[in-house]
């Protein structure tokens, strides 16, 4: 059963996986037009560009990594600790948070780690669709050519992408300490 | 054949193996035998230059073994680790044929070569050339692990605990089955455990070490009943005599003498037929041509390797 | 006889599909268009199966290279010589392989240039990173004792490689060419904007423009072809390892 729910998630964001990021996000744009033509997503800033479009898709990517990482995380879990627990008689919920949690947690981590640094470079696809930020810079540089455009959005990118990188790797060692 | 001088080991300031030398006859078997960390794997590994030593001399064959190449040596020696390392992507044939292929030797050769190796060991070849390592049981893999060692007619052999994760019943099978081999082939082996028994049964000398000091060096019996020291005496945990036991056909004490009672079966140890004489509560057992007795035993015992010389 | 499992049943099918889009590539636009109205229909001015060609001659380029380039970098950084610069090799790519190929593009074509061969020059870098991670994994993941009885025998390091790491490793190796090719194909839609053609074309004017039409007609070859890809190289894959 479990098998079976774990294709159902699983394929559909692998599929979501292998289309273009920028395809992601234009696909968006239209539909998200016309919702923004509706009063409630207007109020909210909705509409074909600006923020939502980037927003949604980079949401939607995020989706793969932490999904397949929980997934791994749990599964990763050696199954004669489980075996010990239940039988010192800890039950369903206690067995999920007092054990495979955290010891799935680094994986978790990971993957969280794995989906920002990929949402923080992938925002830069927002400057092609209006959503603003360091994007915009590079757009604008490839589209006039301008070498020193392009670079301005790109190295605070890679700076930001580096370090939120690196502090989450020291985050998972120091958690590693604590678990071995 | 093999010689050993002045050699030591040293890693980050310890000492693996303090300046230790040994020679070992053409066609010996000999056993290194010890506790955990006495050095004898290292000094096993020495030989066929896995670890470099940190000085002293090795000879191979009368070779200084920093002249040989070491591919060159290794393919030369045969190496069973505990472990095996059987390669999973390839069939057992393709396994025990490693280093002949390594070496070039041609098709047909191989071939015979492959099936010849698998008789030695005793598996069937129509039955397990084509298998694969993961279809193998222990005591199988451990064969074929011989098998594959001996493919290229080496004349000596290098054992790391081969026996040791096999359980009990084919352990003592393997070995007896080794044995004979060894005895047949006349292959020089160095093999290390550091099971007493194991090392009793198997081998023509012992050399015991501790702390990477060879403590002595001597014929199964000469260790048992004249250890060096109480170290020794007690690495046998005062049953060496019992251990000792097991060497002897019982066949080879038989005197004409009638006794009463079921015969003892004819490849009977000398410790099986003292566990008999126990049973039975009789100091005579009657054998095929005569019969054993608890007297001839003890006196075996105690006359120990020599007679067999 | 070859046995045709799910797997390149559904990827015959949907080369099918994209091979009959790109024939009938007209009709095609015709059903977008009925689908989704859009202010201005405009037709795609460059057709389709040029464009597609393009972006796959794209592809081949720099995967090929990526391959190759990425197998002896992975399998030179596991010799002796090597391996003092393992760990800074993997540390680099570990964080490329997170990096998104918008970024990526953006850093290199303002140090290459433009069109063809800039774009050519980020996508073998950015499909080189799964490569080299899965050869060195790959390798390193050997059992040890396997190592130590190849070692034992007398095998060179050479012959270690050939027979027995590579071998063992080739699971590992035809997996990270399988990623890298699909996330070759989904990258080189970006190129589009850096002058290098392919599908990404339709796709970017497509977005100026806000044309849904266009969109769809850049994206859904794209990743019918990501899809087949993944498909078929799982299935080599298999083969492969069960041979």
């Amino acid at each position: 059963m479990r098998k079976k729910l774990e294709n159902a998630v699983m394929v559909p964001l692998s599929i979501l996986e292998t289309i273009p990021s920028l395809s992601l996000f234009a696909i968006l744009l239209v539909p998200l037009a016309n919702l923004g033509k509706l009063s409630f997503f207007k109020s909210i800033g909705v509409s074909g560009i600006g923020w939502a479009p980037a927003f949604v898709a980079l949401t939607l990517y995020t989706l793969l990594p932490i999904g397949r990482n929980t997934l791994v995380g749990f599964s990763s879990v050696d199954k004669n600790i489980i075996e010990a627990a239940k039988g010192m008689g800890m039950n369903k919920k206690e067995i999920l948070f007092k054990i495979e949690f955290p010891l799935a947690f680094p994986l978790i981590l990971t993957g969280i780690r794995i989906a920002l640094v990929q949402t923080i470079g992938g925002a830069v696809l927002a400057g092609l669709v209006g959503g603003g930020g360091l994007g915009s810079f590079v757009f604008l540089g490839l589209a006039e050519a301008s070498p020193d455009l392009i670079l301005l959005g790109v190295i605070p990118i890679v700076a930001i992408t580096l370090l939120m990188d690196g502090l989450l790797k020291a985050a998972y060692k120091m958690l590693r300490r604590n678990v071995e | 054949m093999i010689k050993l001088s002045n050699v030591s080991k040293s890693y980050d300031g310890h000492e693996a193996v303090k300046n230790i030398s040994l020679h070992v006859k053409k066609g010996e078997f000999i056993i290194l035998l010890g506790p955990s960390g006495c050095g004898k794997s290292t000094t096993l590994r020495l030989i066929n230059k896995m670890i470099e030593r940190s000085s002293g001399e090795i000879f191979v064959q009368d070779e200084n073994i920093d002249s040989i190449k070491e591919e060159t040596l290794r393919k030369n020696i045969g190496y069973v680790i505990q472990s095996i390392g059987l390669f999973p992507h390839m069939t057992v044939a393709m396994n025990i044929a490693t280093v002949p292929l390594l070496k070039k030797w041609d098709k047909k050769r191989i071939e015979e070569r492959t099936k010849e190796m698998l008789g030695l060991v005793g598996l069937s070849p129509e039955m397990y050339l084509k298998k694969y390592p993961h279809e193998l049981s222990g005591g199988e893999a451990q064969r074929i692990g011989v098998a594959r060692a001996l493919a290229s007619e080496p004349d000596i052999l290098l054992m790391d605990e081969p026996f040791g994760a096999v359980d009990p019943i084919n352990r003592v099978r393997l070995q007896k089955e080794f044995k004979e081999i060894q005895k047949k082939l006349h292959k020089t082996v160095i093999f290390v455990t550091h099971d007493v028994e194991e090392a009793l049964f198997l081998g023509d000398r012992i050399c015991i070490m501790r702390e990477g000091e060879i403590i002595q060096v001597d014929t199964p019996s000469e260790i048992v009943l004249n250890p060096k020291d109480e170290f020794i005496r007690d690495f046998f945990r005062g049953e060496g005599a019992l251990s000792l036991l097991g060497r002897y056909n019982a066949k080879d004490f038989i005197e004409e003498i009638p006794a009463t009672g079921e015969l003892l079966a004819e490849n009977a140890t000398l410790k099986e037929a003292l566990s008999e004489i126990i049973l039975r509560q009789s100091e005579r057992i009657p054998m095929k041509g005569g019969s054993i007795s608890l007297e001839a035993i003890m006196e075996a015992t105690w006359r120990g390797d020599h007679e067999k010389d | 006889m070859k046995k045709i499992n799910k797997t390149l049943l559904s990827s015959i099918i949907l080369s099918i599909i994209l091979i009959l889009l790109l024939l009938y590539s007209k009709g095609f636009e015709g059903v977008l268009n009925q689908l989704f109205s859009t202010k201005f229909p405009s037709g795609s001015r460059t057709a389709l199966h040029v464009l597609f060609l393009e972006h796959l001659r794209m592809v081949v380029i720099s995967s090929i290279i990526a391959i190759v380039t990425g197998f002896v970098l992975g399998v030179f950084v596991t010799t002796k010589f090597g391996l003092v610069f393992k760990d800074s090799l993997l540390k680099l790519v570990n964080l490329g392989q997170a990096f998104p190929s918008a970024a990526l593009l953006a850093l290199v074509i303002p140090i290459v240039g433009y069109g063809i061969e800039g774009a050519l020059f980020a996508l073998s870098i950015y499909s080189l990173m799964p490569i080299v991670y899965n050869v060195v994994t790959g390798i390193e993941e050997v059992p040890k004792d396997i190592l130590e009885a190849a070692k034992g025998m007398g095998m060179t390091e050479r012959e270690t490689y050939m027979k027995v790491k590579l071998p063992l490793a080739m699971n590992a190796i035809l997996g990270g060419i399988r990623t890298s090719v699909v996330i070759n194909i989904s990258a080189a839609t970006l190129a589009a904007a850096a002058g290098a053609g392919g599908l990404g074309v339709l796709v970017v004017n497509g977005v100026k423009t806000f044309d849904m039409v266009l969109i769809l007609e850049g994206s859904i070859p794209v990743t019918l072809l990501a899809i087949i890809a993944e498909l078929v190289l799982k299935d080599a894959q298999r083969r492969i390892i069960f041979e």
